[in-house]
């Protein structure tokens, strides 16, 4: 069975090197992207299952990210956002944007497995 | 004399220093050499910093998927997994044998502590204590940079090394306020006794920044059963008290009701406060009475918070106490907030003041306002006292008080202030921003005139008077050059000149003493004619005429001259039978004055040669009469043509209009003895010697013709001069 594919757009090294673990041994296959134009450029690639972003990112930020997918690729991939404590606006505009979940930080990955598995409908591991 | 030996030898001490020039290049070697030594330094530094920084980088990237192994092994996993987790220990505790690679990982450990939370964080905390790097942490505390201490502390504590607690809490007072505070926190994160402790043992005091960061953390703690803080509320550290108040508020322990009323009479105001706000939390009605005893040593800030407790938990028995406030209280804001208080307590126990006019429009008196002030059975509060009126507004509003009907006097009077009533009417007050403004300055005018005239006519005293003269001694004196004084009389330009010396004296003669002061000498009132009851009780014999003016004074007392005409030489006008002719008379006699004001004269000064052309135009089709006279004085302009064209608009409009005979010749134009007896004889302008006189001035002739605009009476005067003398 093909592991779903799950991008990562995360500047944060060790919180995206510690959730693509987590993540990696919850069956996702999972890339990883450390700004904007990387995730534009893996998107462009290959148009991953789900996209979990960080809503604060270099050169494109996870709102403008979500506008890239719905309204220039049209697509219609599931879209969790990261956000930071204390930016309820922005989590707002993302929802507007057409994001569908997103967490906040201090992240628990297993919350975020959680979340992942509801979006996919894909059994929790 | 030789100046320069004696100035070398008084100033030896100035001169040039002496430098040994040899030394200068071993000194700019030296300096460059420290320079550079100073540069080097400074990118060995930086490039020892961007290394380390790069090392740094490097290590957590090798070491985040050991951390992560580390945090998410699970011991059922498969035995791929198990056989890496166990080679990964072991090597990365050959790592930790290097003292960077202990801080580096103890680095990344308190990064990802603030990016997860739930299990992972657990795990974090776990692996920081496997990993032995809380024993780094402790060794920081021993040491002697304050810096260091305060890592360590924060180290331990944020790893929730529980342990450490024993050994963070023994800086609670450390005289460095930087890990005082960083213990503090600690020790209170740590464990849910540490509040009790830090409370009980802090000797220095607790910022409250500080305080709110300690009720932070005992906010984010779970399963917490904070303490009875009312304990602490005898500290003798006034921070641990206000500390414990805030936390009395916060955790809503109402178990210390006796405490906080004794708190009231603390010395500290802050904490006074405090203890003011908790009761006001807790509704503690037996505070009432000390917070009333508080009231009077208190500040502006706490007896304002009193004034809220009080509407708070008070009663309607607190009016009293709130009556003497809103009465006697010197603070303005503490007698408002007083009523404020008394109406919430009583609601309509203060109702609101009646709005107060300003004190050029409401010239009520004080006590009629305090009538119109709602009065309370409960109180009687000290109404605003009205604006002092100047005295001398007073004085005025007294002294515009007509003695005869105002209607008659004037029509419009109910447009106008009327100082009796002390009110304006209504409809004027409504249509004030409406109104336009020359009915605004007529009525103004007509006022003043009233006044002066009233102020003259009322304090004249018979006895006082020369017998049959009107003290009209007001009135600019008027020198009419009659034709046949016009050669010995001074020339026009001079009879104007002595016409404004000779201003209106003060009512020097009027005997009304308070009155006097009133008459301005600036006034230029009007002409008043006589009423025809002799009610004024003065003698109308003419006087002997003034011998001459203005070079010989006459015989008799100064006021004497000075009155150019009797008052039975005066019109009698139609009217003058109702008893106060006068004032419509005035009336009229201004509007005639302005009938012969032309509209063109004023335009035509400022206008070039074509446009005068093109304004003579427009006078010959549209002119009237009052015309007559600018366009006799546009016959004396230098431009022929402009001449030539004010002969031909005359021509025209003497056709247009009827007047027969009126060419160039001025002396077809009606004399004064020429007018016949239907026409009022007053306003009979004579225009003739002005212009006789001012051939070779028509600018000087222009301005005195605008004057005599400005002065209606003037022209008036000379004319009744002429006919008495003529």
């Amino acid at each position: 069975m093909d592991k779903t594919h799950l991008l990562l757009a995360e500047d944060d090294v060790m919180l995206a090197s510690l959730l693509k673990f987590r993540l990696e041994k919850a069956g996702y296959r999972v890339d990883l992207a450390a700004d904007g134009r990387q995730v534009k450029e893996l998107v462009d690639r290959q148009m991953p299952d789900i996209i979990v972003s960080d809503i604060m990112m270099p050169y494109c930020s996870g709102i403008e990210l979500v506008d890239y997918l719905r309204n220039e690729l049209g697509s219609q991939v599931p879209v969790i956002i990261i956000s930071t404590a204390g930016s309820e606006s922005n989590v707002l505009s993302a929802f507007e944007m057409g994001a569908d979940d997103f967490i906040s930080k201090p992240v628990s990955p297993s919350e975020l497995l959680v979340r992942l598995s509801k979006l996919l409908r894909v059994p929790k591991t | 004399m030789n100046i320069r030996p004696l100035t070398y030898r008084l100033f030896s001490w100035l001169q040039t220093p002496r430098i040994q020039t040899e030394l200068l290049w071993e000194l700019v070697l030296l300096f460059a050499g420290l320079g550079g030594v100073y540069l080097l330094l400074i990118f060995w530094m930086r490039n020892r910093i961007s290394a380390r920084r790069e090392a740094i980088r490097l290590h957590k990237r090798d070491l985040a998927p050991m951390i992560s192994n580390f945090l998410f092994y699970q011991h059922e996993s498969e035995a791929e997994d198990r056989d890496t987790y166990i080679r990964m220990k072991i090597e990365i505790r050959e790592m930790l044998k290097v003292p960077l690679n202990r801080e580096v990982m103890t680095e990344v450990l308190m990064d990802l502590r603030m990016d997860v939370s739930g299990d992972a964080r657990e795990r974090l905390f776990q692996l920081f204590q496997d990993l032995e790097l809380h024993q780094d942490s402790f060794r920081k505390l021993d040491s002697w940079r304050w810096e260091r201490v305060s890592k360590g502390i924060l180290e331990l504590t944020e790893m929730q090394v529980e342990t450490a607690y024993p050994f963070i809490r023994k800086f609670i007072n450390d005289r460095r306020s930087v890990i005082r505070k960083q213990a503090q926190l600690a020790t209170v994160m740590l464990r849910e006794e540490g509040i009790a402790y830090c409370l009980d043992t802090a000797h220095f005091g607790i910022s409250e920044w500080q305080q709110l960061k300690l009720l932070e953390i005992l906010r984010l703690r779970e399963d917490y059963s904070p303490p009875r803080f009312r304990v602490w509320l005898t500290s003798e550290n006034r921070d641990v008290v206000l500390f414990a108040l805030r936390l009395i508020r916060y955790y809503r322990q109402n178990d210390a009701e006796t405490a906080l009323i004794t708190l009231l009479g603390h010395r500290n105001r802050k904490i006074k406060g405090a203890a003011l706000e908790c009761i006001r939390e807790f509704r503690f009605v037996s505070a009432l009475e000390p917070i009333k005893e508080l009231f009077s040593g208190a500040n502006e800030e706490l007896k304002l918070l009193i004034l809220d407790t009080i509407g708070l938990i008070g009663s309607e028995r607190e009016l009293g106490f709130l009556e003497q406030l809103a009465l006697h209280d010197a603070n303005f804001i503490i007698r408002s907030k007083a009523r404020a208080v008394m109406n919430l307590l009583k609601p309509d126990s203060v109702l609101p003041q009646v709005a107060h006019q300003e004190s050029g429009e409401n010239n009520e008196p004080a006590h009629a306002i305090r009538q119109e002030a709602p009065s309370h059975p409960d109180l009687e509060l000290p109404f605003e006292e009205p604006v002092a009126q100047e005295p001398v507004a007073t004085e005025r509003f007294v002294l515009w008080e007509p003695a005869f009907p105002e209607d008659e006097i004037y029509p419009a009077a109910d447009s106008v202030f009327d100082p009796v009533k002390g009110t304006a009417p209504a409809h004027r007050m409504a249509d004030q921003g409406h109104e336009p403004e020359w009915e605004e300055d007529e009525a103004i005018f007509d006022i003043c005139f009233l006044e002066e005239l009233e102020d003259i006519l009322s304090g004249l005293d018979p006895a006082d008077e020369p017998e049959g003269i009107l003290p009209l001694d007001f009135l600019p004196i008027i020198i009419d050059p009659s034709p046949g004084e016009a050669a010995a009389a001074a020339s026009p330009e001079e009879l104007e000149v002595v016409a404004e010396q000779v201003a209106p004296e003060p009512a020097r003669r009027v005997s009304g003493p308070d009155r006097r002061q009133d008459l301005k000498e600036d006034f230029l009132p009007w002409i008043v004619s006589e009423p025809s009851g002799s009610d004024l009780g003065f003698d109308k014999t003419p006087p002997a005429p003034p011998a001459a003016y203005p070079g010989s004074p006459p015989d008799g007392p100064a006021h004497f001259w000075e009155p150019i005409f009797e008052l039975d030489e005066l019109p009698q006008p139609a009217d003058a039978s109702d008893g106060e002719p006068c004032f419509a008379e005035a009336s009229r006699i201004r509007e005639e004055a302005l009938q012969h004001f032309s509209i063109f004269r004023e335009l035509f000064r400022h206008y070039d040669v074509e446009s005068k052309l093109i304004l003579l135009e427009q006078i010959e089709a549209v002119g009237e009469k009052k015309e007559w006279a600018f366009l006799h004085e546009v016959l004396e302009d230098p431009e022929p043509e402009i001449a030539r064209k004010a002969s031909q608009v005359i021509e025209e409009l003497g056709r247009r209009l009827g007047l027969e005979n009126a060419g160039l010749d001025h002396s077809k134009e009606p004399t004064p003895g020429e007018q016949s007896e239907g026409e009022n004889p007053v306003f009979q302008l004579h225009f003739a010697p002005e212009s006789n006189q001012d051939q070779t001035r028509p600018e000087k002739k222009a301005s005195r013709a605008i004057r005599t605009i400005r002065r209606p009476w003037l022209p008036w005067a000379r004319n009744r001069k002429k006919q008495t003398h003529g």
